[in-house]
């Protein structure tokens, strides 16, 4: 069951939205239900901390509290690193970054644009459903890591390599649209799966993802044609794999 | 004593002594060829050539280093620095040695002549150390070097050559012990003087770079309060519009005229709201910037995006004070960073440049999202050296920024394209 929350102090508003989400819950007979709607976020962050949700929080930046819609979300984060987080603002895109990068917001829905607003909230609702659901049967496998203040999710299938960075306890990881360094050691990624190999002593290559190996050059060429090297010692333990 | 073993092991000497002042960059295969080849050649060099062989092996270690670790400057002046420095280090020897009236001829017991060229080779490795170190603090300001580097690779030649041509007069005198004497007091007197020059110049070229980085400053502080006081300006005529507007709609309510309030309203709230979005305004967060140089430089490319019609703004929803990156390093990032931004957003159909600082538990993120062309070019070729859309002998930038980032311990960079977007993301630790 999807929770959904809605926060938001304008009175009109809130209930504007509320009825908005019940009717298209019911009509599509959905796995979802309001489990709040109110002006105050205290009581959103209180219900998260009780309970263990996994929930939709529709929630307006500009509440007139002490505690910007931003730093509450962030909280809601805490307590839900699965839930799906939309923010109602009226700023338009002033800072749908932010919102993204702090609290990995879903979306975000300017109240600028007041035709659109029903089509908009419906779309995060099926959105947030259909991530629901999916997450529900997951079987896609995610390299997770915490480095630093991030969450680095990458699907195992779209890793190319991982290379070490020049600065020690670094590491790069390539995939065919991301390069991104976090702290990690070189021999953990081995223990992760049986298809990441380390074919140089500063880069463990996925398997799965060569395209050709040049045993003349020592370099191995990846499906999107990024090359990473091999050294004599690791080479040979290649000699099996099948070429994509 | 052989000589043999003398010019063997001094040779060796010299040849970490380049190391040292290389600070350790060379890899293992150049630092072996270097102390290699020095002890090989260096007694068939002496033995061929007399002293002057010397100068044939300083050829061969520069070579080696242009070639194989391309720096073409270092590559010069640093050998012809240690051979210096070897010299210099027999000279306090000698002068230590008459200090302490020692006298030393060459039928001493081997022993004792080992011992002397060992005190040899640690004043050598010594004095490398401690001028490796002053260097390391002159070596930041690479850009500087071009101007400067011809004066100080000139005065190091010359005075090598001095030393050398000193060393052979000497020696056609006989080396007596006066002439040892005087030759090592005018030595260590010259190289004292140089090294004063040397330093007096680093500081007058650190000056200067600084006066210039504060010029660049100041100029984008200056656009920055400009832009400010334009942002002033259209408030204060909001005001003035907006009470008006009011004041007719209070009328209109007043007389019950809906239709003329619903008409008054679609031609003059929605325009105005239009003119709220408008370009100052999207500078508007960067006060919770604190930090100056970040400021500047962010507003300053922001602006010029602007005026290039790409829809450009910043997002700083919270206070940032710190940043614990050198100001001169995180400035180079972001500068690369947003020219790169704007350069690709340029030659979209819609262009847009996004950028945001958020703070996010004991890290700053620093993100730069830019629109992408479909066909734009690949994520590791875009962090090729020497790989650039526009034309060559550029591509320099993003491969700055790897190095950059590579050189502070507490900053990760991630890269990413998706749907369209190529965003940033500069986390920096505290």
């Amino acid at each position: 069951m999807l929770e959904v929350f809605i926060c938001e102090d304008n009175d009109e508003q809130r209930s504007q939205l509320t009825k908005y989400i019940s009717d298209y819950i019911m009509i599509e007979n959905l796995d979802m239900k309001i489990t709040l709607s109110t002006a105050h976020s205290k009581e959103v962050i209180d219900y998260v901390q009780r309970n263990n949700v996994v929930g939709l929080y529709f929630m307006d930046v500009d509440l007139k509290e002490e505690k910007n819609g931003i730093v509450t979300a962030a909280e809601i984060r805490e307590h839900d690193p699965q839930g799906s987080i939309v923010f109602v603002t009226t700023h338009s895109e002033l800072t749908y970054l932010t919102f993204t990068y702090k609290v990995e917001a879903m979306d975000y829905i300017s109240k600028d644009q007041y035709t659109d607003l029903k089509k908009r909230v419906l779309e995060c609702v099926k959105t947030a459903y259909n991530r629901y659901m999916k997450n529900n049967y997951n079987n896609r496998k995610l390299f997770q890591v915490k480095s630093g203040e991030k969450m680095i999710s990458v699907d195992y299938n779209d890793i190319l390599f991982f290379e070490t960075a020049l600065q020690p306890h670094k590491l790069i990881l390539h995939t065919v649209n991301r390069q991104v360094e976090f702290y990690y050691k070189l021999k953990d990624v081995l223990n992760i799966d049986s298809r990441f190999y380390r074919c140089h002593n500063s880069f463990v290559v996925n398997k799965d993802n060569i395209a050709e190996i040049d045993t003349a050059r020592r370099e191995i060429i990846m499906i999107n044609g990024q090359k990473c090297f091999a050294s004599n010692r690791y080479l040979k333990g290649l000699k099996g794999v099948a070429i994509k | 004593m052989s000589d043999l073993m003398n010019t063997t092991i001094q040779t060796i000497t010299i040849a970490f002594s380049i190391y040292i002042l290389f600070q350790y960059q060379f890899s293992k295969k150049l630092l072996a060829a270097l102390v290699l080849g020095g002890g090989v050649l260096g007694y068939p060099l002496y033995l061929w050539q007399g002293i002057i062989g010397v100068f044939l092996l300083l050829i061969y270690w520069v070579a080696l280093i242009v070639i194989f670790h391309r720096k073409v400057f270092t590559g010069i002046v640093f050998p012809v620095i240690a051979l210096i420095i070897s010299v210099m280090s027999d000279y306090i020897n000698s002068s230590m040695l008459f200090l302490l009236d020692i006298s030393i001829d060459r039928n001493q017991s081997s022993l004792i002549l080992s011992a002397l060229l060992v005190v040899n080779c640690i004043v050598t490795l010594l004095l490398s150390f401690v001028l490796s170190y002053l260097f390391s603090n002159f070596f930041k300001q690479d850009s500087f070097m071009r101007s400067y580097g011809t004066v100080f690779a000139t005065l190091s030649i010359v005075t090598l050559v001095i030393f050398y041509i000193n060393i052979l007069i000497g020696k056609q005198s006989g080396f007596s012990d006066e002439n040892i004497r005087a030759n090592s007091i005018l030595f260590i007197f010259y190289f004292a003087i140089l090294i004063g020059v040397c330093i007096l110049l680093t500081k007058m070229i650190v000056k200067e770079a600084n006066m210039r980085n504060q010029q660049v400053q100041y100029e984008r502080l200056q656009e920055y309060t400009e832009n400010l006081e334009q942002m002033y300006t259209n408030m204060q005529k909001f005001r003035h519009d907006y009470i008006n507007i009011l004041l007719s709609m209070s009328e209109y309510i007043r007389a019950r005229e809906i239709d003329k309030l619903e008409h008054y309203f679609d031609n003059n709230i929605m325009p105005i709201s239009m003119h709220m979005k408008s370009n100052s305004y999207k500078l508007g967060s960067l006060h919770n910037l604190k930090i100056q140089e970040v400021k500047g430089i962010i507003s300053s490319k922001i602006i010029k995006a602007q005026e290039m019609n790409i829809d450009a703004n910043v997002e700083v929803v919270e206070p940032i004070e710190v940043l614990r990156m050198d100001p001169v390093n995180l400035c180079r990032c972001v500068g690369i960073i947003l020219d790169n931004a704007i350069e690709e957003a340029q030659q979209c159909k819609k262009p847009f440049v996004h950028v945001a600082l958020v703070r996010k538990g004991n890290s700053t993120l620093i993100i730069v999202s830019n629109s992408s062309r479909p066909t734009t070019p690949e994520l590791h070729k875009i962090y090729e050296k020497g790989f650039s859309t526009k034309g060559p002998n550029r591509g320099l930038g993003l491969n700055n920024l790897r190095d950059i980032v590579a050189s502070c311990n507490n900053v990760t960079l991630d890269t990413q394209i998706l749907d369209g977007k190529f965003t940033q993301v500069l986390e920096i630790a505290e």
